[in-house]
């Protein structure tokens, strides 16, 4: 019987083309698993985050309104306030306005300013003083000026003026 | 025929791992793929929309310290409740004289509360007035002077006499 001096080659399940297809794929199953991986941490790490966030949202969300409703107030309580010391000054002018109109032949004993009309009482050397140096004045802030006099014993006249504002009548 | 089962072998390989992985990537790693790009743009909106908070805090922020700044004295004005000594004692040397009395007091929608008092003052020159007005003005209550103001020759002094409303904060 004769002899072969090859040795036979062992018997394996796979052949070594289908054991490198198998690594081949193999290698390129776990990459997919670990991008697989990834995107498993990657959603849930996001997700924390985006829940974070939404929480950080909200609470300055909050924080701006209530920052907002401060500002509005602060606003609110400073216009009053200064429309009232506006008002307090614009008063104040007004007065000073007119008591500066009056001259010295002049003497009031009582004047009466309300938000419609102007009460005069006084006494005048005479009566065209009057007339020229306050009644001319107070014809171009007021609408209508009445004046009653009184002959006083010294000669002197006594006045009581009352100068009234109309009601804009609106179209 | 050896040939040919490898073949056949390497075939069913192949086919089967790419089958395995076709069913792997369209069944789980795209739909998480997906998943992860909607998260990511989620947050990345959410970072910018609480970037632009941010930004909005900080400028009302800014503007809130500026107000505070701004209207401190006003703001500590409208908090202090009025006290009829105080103010008595604060302007009686700007006149001669000063007398004041509070006639009542309410609310004025909730808002403020409101209390109406009544000033006699005697003085010796209109400026004295002014500067009366003038100092109740910056002083630490918020004074609005109402009409009438009615003033009277008495003897060598002025008289006058005229309401405000003290406004505060309501409770």
């Amino acid at each position: 019987m004769p002899y072969s001096f090859i040795a036979p080659r062992p018997k394996t399940l796979l052949s070594s083309e289908v054991r490198l297809t198998l690594i081949f794929f193999s290698v390129i199953g776990m990459m997919l698993l670990l991008l697989y991986g990834f995107f498993l941490y990657q959603n849930s790490e996001l997700q924390i985050e985006k829940e974070t966030l939404q929480l950080q949202h909200e609470e300055m969300r909050e924080q701006n309104e209530i920052l907002q409703d401060d500002i509005d107030f602060i606003e609110d309580q400073a216009s009053f306030t200064e429309n009232i010391v506006t008002e307090n000054i614009i008063l104040k002018e007004q007065i000073k306005n007119f008591l500066d109109l009056v001259p010295d032949e002049i003497i009031l004993s009582k004047v009466s300013l309300t938000s419609k009309d102007l009460l005069l009482n006084g006494v005048s050397i005479d009566q065209n003083s009057f007339q020229d140096k306050l009644e001319v004045p107070l014809s171009s802030m007021f609408h209508k000026t009445t004046v009653k006099y009184t002959q006083l014993l010294d000669e002197r006249l006594e006045f009581i003026s009352h100068s009234i504002i109309h009601k804009e009548i609106k179209p | 025929m050896k040939t040919r089962r490898s073949n056949f072998d390497l075939l069913v390989s192949i086919f089967t791992a790419l089958a395995l992985l076709s069913l792997f990537i369209f069944m789980l790693l795209v739909p998480e793929g997906k998943a992860y790009r909607i998260v990511a743009n989620d947050v990345e909106k959410k970072d910018f929309e609480l970037s632009r908070l941010q930004m909005q805090y900080d400028q009302y922020f800014d503007r809130h310290s500026h107000l505070q700044d701004e209207y401190r004295d006003a703001m500590q004005a409208i908090e202090n409740d009025f006290n009829i000594e105080d103010f008595i004692e604060k302007h009686s040397p700007d006149v001669n004289s000063l007398e004041a009395q509070v006639l009542k007091s309410h609310r004025s929608k909730g808002v403020y509360s409101i209390k109406d008092v009544n000033i006699t003052a005697r003085f010796n020159s209109p400026n004295n007035f002014y500067i009366l007005i003038e100092k109740m003005n910056q002083s630490e209550w918020v004074m609005a002077i109402k009409r009438p103001i009615i003033f009277e020759r008495i003897e060598d002094e002025i008289q006058v006499t005229f309401s405000m409303k003290v406004y505060s904060a309501a409770l």
